[in-house]
């Protein structure tokens, strides 16, 4: 699969995973305090606890955008994807490449050279999933489109069982695409009352270890589906200069202030607990 | 707009109850705004026959194409049936939420296993909120 898409505009569409709802999902998102919090690097299964204790905490009127890296190469798999017999985690160990499983539905990510984000918001307050999908997307777009990059939110819809293999490999309508290839993968989990989506925005790299990793590989010759700032810009940002531009490209997006701020307090007490699960071999290998 | 049949029971979480033939057992599944909201539903997580669940404890998991969501047990009882068919083809729930698209069959441990549920008129106006 090429992953090229046709584009549309990230804001003033009428595409579905667009238009109307998603501005009223921005409206309705905007209306929330917003903090934003710069995440030291922390390994996966940390990672995936705090985005989910995040979550479990979520207050009636407060959003919360998390922005992140990992310690070490780490693919994570889909909440459902059926990795077991698809990938080879003792590859992954000998070439360095942690594995762990996310709460969020979707395929295999490699996070290496990205910046990655979760956004945390009350259902109440979010809405219908699709459209907060949509409305945090075009805020990622804007932010990437003043960077530099020529950031869209692709159309079209591609379904499919969650099988394993590279998320990257394929991209779903609404994602964020640049130059017809993926630059950002997301997928959302609704956790209580609480929304959470995350994803990646790909600051350099390739996903090639996770399709190496993978024992049902991509067609070979198929051109890359994902494409990366550096290739986009023509120079590799730094993670600082992303997040601040994410950042702002959601606060604009929202029509919102986003105030810098550490992890809520009420949200560390969980976070042990649920790193030990995601750390857990069980969890990881659910399927 | 969303079907919202008259005799059935909602909760916030978006899953129905239903009452079957038999006294006291109960069938559950998801809402027809629910499974639209997700779109194309491409897994679910059942639990086997003989599982007990409390109310609102998790009895499942569902996932739409980049969506994940829990499942919430409307009642409290034990499962005496699950629909084995959505696990070959999942998309039932899209095509007919209330009908082949079912998901567990419960036996209630309450008398009064209803109480505090949504009526269609409740739930009509969650939706609408």
């Amino acid at each position: 699969m090429t992953g090229r898409m046709a584009v549309l505009p990230a804001a003033g569409t009428d595409h579905p995973a667009g238009g109307e709802q998603g501005r009223e999902a921005a409206r309705r998102m905007g209306r929330l305090r917003w903090t934003v919090v710069f995440d030291p690097p922390r390994d996966g299964a940390v990672n995936m606890a705090v985005d989910h204790a995040l979550a479990e905490t979520v207050d009636p009127d407060a959003g919360w955008l998390r922005l992140y890296r990992w310690t070490r190469p780490t693919l994570s798999l889909g909440r459902n994807e059926p990795a077991a017999d698809c990938y080879d985690f003792e590859r992954a160990a000998r070439l360095g490449v942690d594995v762990v499983r996310r709460p969020t539905g979707g395929r295999g990510v490699l996070h290496d050279a990205e910046l990655t984000y979760a956004v945390v918001a009350p259902i109440a307050a979010a809405g219908r999933l699709r459209a907060a999908y949509a409305a945090v997307h075009a805020g990622l777009a804007a932010g990437l489109r003043a960077l530099g990059a020529d950031a869209r939110l692709a159309a079209g819809v591609a379904p499919g069982p969650p099988r394993a293999g590279a998320c990257f490999d394929a991209t779903a309508g609404g994602e964020v695409v640049a130059g017809g290839r993926k630059l950002t993968g997301s997928a959302q989990a609704r956790i209580g009352r609480a929304l959470l989506q995350h994803g990646s925005v790909l600051i350099d790299g390739t996903q090639e270890l996770a399709r190496k990793l993978c024992r049902q590989p991509a067609d070979a010759d198929a051109a890359p589906a994902s494409t990366t700032l550096r290739e986009q810009l023509g120079r590799t940002p730094t993670w600082e200069e992303v997040a601040k531009a994410v950042t702002e490209g959601l606060a604009a997006g929202l029509e919102t202030e986003i105030a810098q701020g550490p992890l809520p307090r009420r949200a560390l007490p969980l976070i042990r607990p649920l790193e030990r699960r995601y750390r857990s071999r069980e969890w990881t290998l659910r399927r | 707009m969303s079907d919202i049949p008259e005799h059935l029971y909602y909760t916030e979480e978006h899953e129905y109850v239903g009452e079957t033939d038999e006294e006291s057992v109960y069938v559950v599944g998801i809402t027809d705004y629910a499974q639209g909201e997700l779109g194309d539903i491409v897994y679910v997580e059942l639990p086997r026959v003989g599982t007990h669940f409390d109310r609102m404890e998790v009895f499942g998991v569902i996932e739409a194409v980049k969506a994940v969501s829990d499942l919430y047990c409307p009642i409290a009882g034990e499962v005496v049936e699950v629909n084995e068919a959505i696990d070959l083809d999942p998309a039932l729930v899209n095509s007919d939420a209330y009908g082949d698209g079912w998901m567990i069959k419960l036996r209630a441990e309450d008398d009064d296993a209803l109480e505090g549920l949504m009526s269609p008129e409740d739930y009509e106006s969650h939706i609408d909120g």
